[in-house]
């Protein structure tokens, strides 16, 4: 009798699990209310309420982890709002760049010879290299001129050296017309040897950073056409003003697009 | 032995092994708890007549199986039948009537069974413990420390139960 009972715990054993289960579901289920009963368990010893100072540690102790919690805190609360300014230049933008660094701007520079800012990039300056993109307000507003230990300087597009490519995009046009932007050395920027007769150029039209290999992944807006007239040396081509959308004076943080970023940028 | 209240007792046991009310009684961070069906598999192995004892074994392992978190049948069903069987015959010349050897059975037997209804359940559903020593041991520790109250409850049911204690191997010669 024992090797007919082995036999069929053999048998048992090898049968799919898939189909023996179902006994022990069956058994769970008919069981099921007796074995879902216990027992509730209090403790006995509930803890203080939270604002207790000198129950566990002394009133000093206490004031010192008080102070490290708050400085934790704001630390933490510092770090939320980076979160949800980069998660909201991830969600507006289509496609910026892999890495996103949003630095404080620490000094504005705005003279009739330069116009830049100086940004706070801490430990992840080192991941910042001059040429890369920087935006402000979810729009271009120049590139990274020179880079320091923990801040770098960036060229306004405004600049009166500055160039970047760029591309306008005439009311419902699907192509940019492909272009170079300088900054005037004023509050706005410039776009000439664009030919009169191949291009109709308003105002109001859209200006934007155009991709850039190693440096941006897709255009982004720079501003808008707020001038258009006939060059007054060549009278055959246009001179555009645009104005670009970000006023950078009253600007607290910018981006800089990182094209090589490290683990920890970006969410 | 009354097949339908040792039924009635095992499935009391196998109700209390399986329900939810055992986690006060779970210890560390696997949720260790003693086995009541395992310390049940001594009890009538080391009670009951070698037939019964070997039937005894195959139910409690089938019951052990049933209640199983996974469900898995068979593991339990083949390990307590043959070591439960096992145990029967070994108790001819072993006494287990004082607490500490009710214990120290329970254990030995606990190192022998828990392993291989483990490695029956890997074998089976190739889902195995993270760490399968300390189950076992920790396992097996507290089934022995719990096993000789229940054993005792078990005792005083024995009667009802209408299974025949045979007196020790020793006594027998004067019977």
């Amino acid at each position: 009798m024992f090797f007919v009972l082995l036999t069929a715990g053999i048998l048992l054993q090898i049968t799919a699990h898939d189909t023996t289960k179902i006994l022990g579901y069956r058994f769970q289920q008919l069981a099921g209310p007796v074995l879902r009963i216990r027992r509730t368990v209090e403790p006995s010893n509930p803890l203080p309420p939270k604002d207790s100072p000198g129950q566990f540690v002394s009133q000093a102790e206490y004031n010192k982890l008080m102070t490290r919690y708050n400085n934790e805190h704001a630390e933490l609360l510092a770090l939320e709002k980076r979160y949800s300014e980069l998660a909201r230049i991830r969600t507006s933008l289509p496609k910026p760049g892999p890495g996103l660094i949003v630095a404080e701007v620490i000094q504005t520079a705005i003279t009739p010879n330069q116009r830049e800012l100086t940004l706070n990039l801490g430990a992840q300056a080192k991941f910042v290299k001059p040429g890369y993109y920087v935006m402000g307000n979810d729009t271009i507003i120049g590139t990274i001129s020179d880079v320091f230990k923990s801040t770098a300087r960036v060229r306004l597009v405004t600049d009166g050296h500055h160039v970047l490519p760029a591309g306008i995009l005439l009311e419902g046009a699907k192509d940019y017309i492909p272009t170079q932007i300088n900054g005037a050395g004023d509050d706005t920027c410039k776009i000439r040897l664009l030919p009169r007769k191949d291009y109709d150029i308003q105002t109001g039209n859209a200006v934007f950073a155009m991709k850039r290999t190693g440096f941006l992944e897709t255009p982004i807006l720079i501003g808008k056409v707020s001038a258009v007239k006939p060059d007054e040396k060549s009278p055959l081509l246009w001179d555009v003003t645009v104005q670009p959308a970000c006023d950078v004076e009253t600007l607290a943080t910018a981006t800089v697009i990182v094209m090589d970023p490290p683990d920890e940028t970006g969410p | 032995m009354k097949w339908s209240r040792f039924l009635l007792v095992i499935l009391v046991v196998m109700l209390l092994d399986a329900g939810q009310w055992m986690q006060i009684l779970a210890v560390g961070p696997q949720q260790i708890r003693p086995d009541l069906l395992l310390i049940a598999l001594v009890f009538f192995a080391g009670n009951c007549a070698a037939g019964e004892a070997m039937y005894a074994s195959f139910l409690i392992g089938l019951a052990a199986d049933l209640s199983s978190e996974g469900s898995v049948i068979g593991p339990c069903l083949l390990s307590f039948g043959v070591f439960g069987t096992l145990l029967s015959q070994i108790r001819r010349v072993v006494m287990i009537h004082r607490f500490v050897f009710q214990a120290l059975t329970i254990f030995v037997t606990a190192l022998l069974v828990l392993p291989s209804m483990y490695l029956l359940i890997y074998a089976k559903t190739r889902q195995g413990l993270s760490h399968p020593a300390t189950a076992i041991l920790g396992g097996a520790v507290y089934t022995a420390a719990v096993g000789p109250i229940l054993w005792k409850l078990l005792s005083i049911l024995g009667g009802w139960l209408g299974f025949h204690q045979p007196p020790p191997y020793a006594m027998r010669r004067y019977v």
